[in-house]
């Protein structure tokens, strides 16, 4: 009943996809899923996808991707764009730009486990609901690349008026970071406040949905705005102590990621030509 | 060579366990509330309920060394109040007949759904992580309570080493387990838009599993998990199964009518989301591997399937 896309979907995967998704940290067992339920294939089907709005639509350009380690490392990125669009777009740089391509686990808010079909989609790109647990497992076993959003939906859900604010780290992932003793890599992603600009986060309406909020937007779906998308990598900061520290010790230390992460995004709002160019 | 008093032993589980048991030249006493006919002869066979007195009598009797609990009711066609009688009580009252026979080692085989499927979960739990099924799933509070209730005594009782295995879900031809039986449906309904991944161990696996915790001086909770883990929709397609994904609320209202099986509420959890086991700490302990991959465990569902719908 249903017509087979995926056998559209495996016209557009290439030989350049097939290598670069064959060189990743991404390892399938004889039925072919990852131990989290990911699928190298259903990742290229959808890279197929993804890598023409990243060339094509968002013209995406990655500056200091080379700074990223091999390696375990914590990718910590300002949060955007009411969908997670930044966090596909940083997966898809690291796994179109970067070399060797890095196959990126993105700590996703819990709600998202819970909608049908996001569900599937999200465990088969190999995306986990972002608890603690998960992430230091991705880490200490797997050595992963593993990207938060520290200001979580309140930086995904954020209006007009705060777009690039730093809207306050909680200090979850410094202690990960702590704990499995993996390097920091501050992420700046621009161009997310403009490609869908919400102008109020809808209290009302996210509770009668159960959504953590929702956004008022006309840019949201189907599609956001074709901005020009920049992704600035910064070097990678390293932190020693323990993950059992006191609020003040730890708070200290991710207010330097903050800073850094800020900084980030200054210089690529100063470097860009305009929004859409 | 030990003498062990096997609970629950005309059991799906029993079934498997037992001659391997015995296999392995262990006297086994196969103790069981119902009749069991075909108990292999190289075991010996005592028709006793775990809940009354002449199971006392058994252990007196034998002073069997080891006790393997598997009396044990996991599916929910029995009332809720004998299910908790023979699940919690039972258990209880297994632990405590074997402190006063002096018994060396209790294994009991709990499962890895105690966890609970959670949608705010992290996956590969440890043993440390508290078992949180009865949130949503009332049902199985009694199996819960039973594992919990085995631990506390672990540690309150040093004289004997008890030992919980929390297994993942055990697949196989003689298997009955509750992912066996819904596999094993001519329309295998599926939650339309969730796709968990299952971590599956065969049945001769679980036996080999079950030989290994035996050894000496071993005691404690410990994780048992197969070769590996696959996408509920993928176990389902292999094995040969037609799968009808349903919206979740469909799915619900149509429960226990229209053939639908008769699950409980609850049950709908571990259709959408995932419970996983970090099965180290066992393997670390043992040096347990299992022996059948993901494909043979398939294909053994898929066999089964075949017969049945002949």
């Amino acid at each position: 009943v249903v017509p087979d896309w995926t056998v559209l979907l495996d016209r557009l995967v290439d030989e350049d996809l097939r290598d670069r998704v064959g060189r990743m940290d991404l390892r399938a067992n004889e039925l072919g899923f990852d131990r989290w339920g990911a699928s190298p294939r259903d990742t290229m089907r959808a890279l197929a996808i993804v890598r023409w709005f990243y060339r094509r639509y968002f013209r995406v350009q990655t500056h200091g991707i080379e700074h990223v380690p091999t390696g375990r490392v914590l990718l910590v990125a300002n949060h955007s764009a009411q969908l997670a669009y930044d966090g596909l777009l940083i997966a898809a740089a690291m796994a179109l730009d970067a070399e060797p391509p890095r196959h990126v686990r993105a700590m996703i808010e819990r709600f998202f486990a819970q909608v049908p079909l996001v569900s599937i989609l999200m465990t088969r790109m190999g995306q986990l609901t972002g608890t603690p647990r998960n992430a230091a497992r991705l880490l200490a076993d797997e050595d992963a690349a593993v990207l938060v959003f520290p200001e979580g939906h309140r930086g995904g859900g954020r209006v007009w008026r705060d777009r690039y604010k730093v809207l306050g780290y909680s200090q979850g992932f410094m202690r990960l970071a702590l704990e499995t003793r993996a390097p920091i890599v501050p992420v700046a992603f621009i161009g997310g406040e403009e490609m869908t600009a919400s102008l109020s986060r809808m209290a009302p309406l996210a509770r009668l949905f159960g959504t953590p909020y929702f956004p008022l937007s006309p840019t949201v779906l189907p599609l956001p705005l074709p901005v020009k998308v920049h992704v600035y990598f910064g070097e990678p900061l390293h932190f020693t102590g323990s993950c059992t520290d006191e609020d003040e010790a730890v708070q200290s230390r991710v207010d330097r990621v903050e800073v850094a992460v800020a900084r980030l995004i200054e210089r690529g709002l100063r470097e860009r030509r305009g929004v859409f160019r | 060579v030990s003498r062990i008093v096997v609970t629950g032993a005309a059991g799906s589980s029993g079934r498997v366990i037992v001659p391997h048991l015995a296999d392995e030249g262990h006297r086994v006493i196969a103790v069981d509330r119902r009749a069991w006919p075909d108990c292999p002869p190289d075991a010996e066979f005592e028709r006793a309920d775990v809940l009354k007195r002449s199971f006392d009598e058994v252990l007196r009797h034998n002073r069997p060394e080891l006790v393997v609990h598997l009396a044990m009711i996991h599916r929910f066609e029995s009332s809720r109040s004998e299910r908790h009688r023979v699940n919690f009580e039972g258990t209880a009252r297994v632990i405590e007949a074997s402190l006063e026979a002096g018994v060396r080692k209790l294994v009991f085989l709990s499962r890895a759904t105690v966890y609970g499927a959670l949608p705010d979960q992290a996956q590969f739990l440890t043993e440390d992580h508290p078992p949180a099924a009865g949130r949503m799933f009332a049902e199985m509070q009694d199996l819960v309570a039973a594992d919990l209730y085995a631990s506390g005594m672990l540690w309150r009782h040093p004289e004997i080493d008890i030992v919980i295995l929390r297994l993942v879900s055990v697949l196989g031809p003689r298997s009955d387990s509750l992912l066996q039986r819904y596999l094993q449906q001519r329309r295998v309904f599926t939650v339309a838009g969730f796709d968990p991944i299952y971590q599956i161990i065969h049945e001769v696996d679980m036996a080999r599993a079950v030989s290994a915790a035996l050894q000496p001086g071993l005691r404690g909770i410990f994780n048992v998990t197969g070769p590996g883990e696959v996408p509920l929709h993928v176990l389902v397609e292999r094995s040969g199964g037609l799968r009808v994904p349903l919206p979740e609320g469909l799915l619900r209202r149509l429960r226990g009518r229209l053939g639908f099986p008769r699950l409980p509420e609850g049950a709908v959890q571990f259709l959408k989301y995932p419970c996983t086991v970090d099965g180290r700490r066992f393997r670390e302990a043992t040096g347990f591997e299992p022996q059948c991959d993901l494909t043979a465990i398939i294909e053994s569902v898929a066999r089964s399937r075949r017969e049945q719908h002949r």
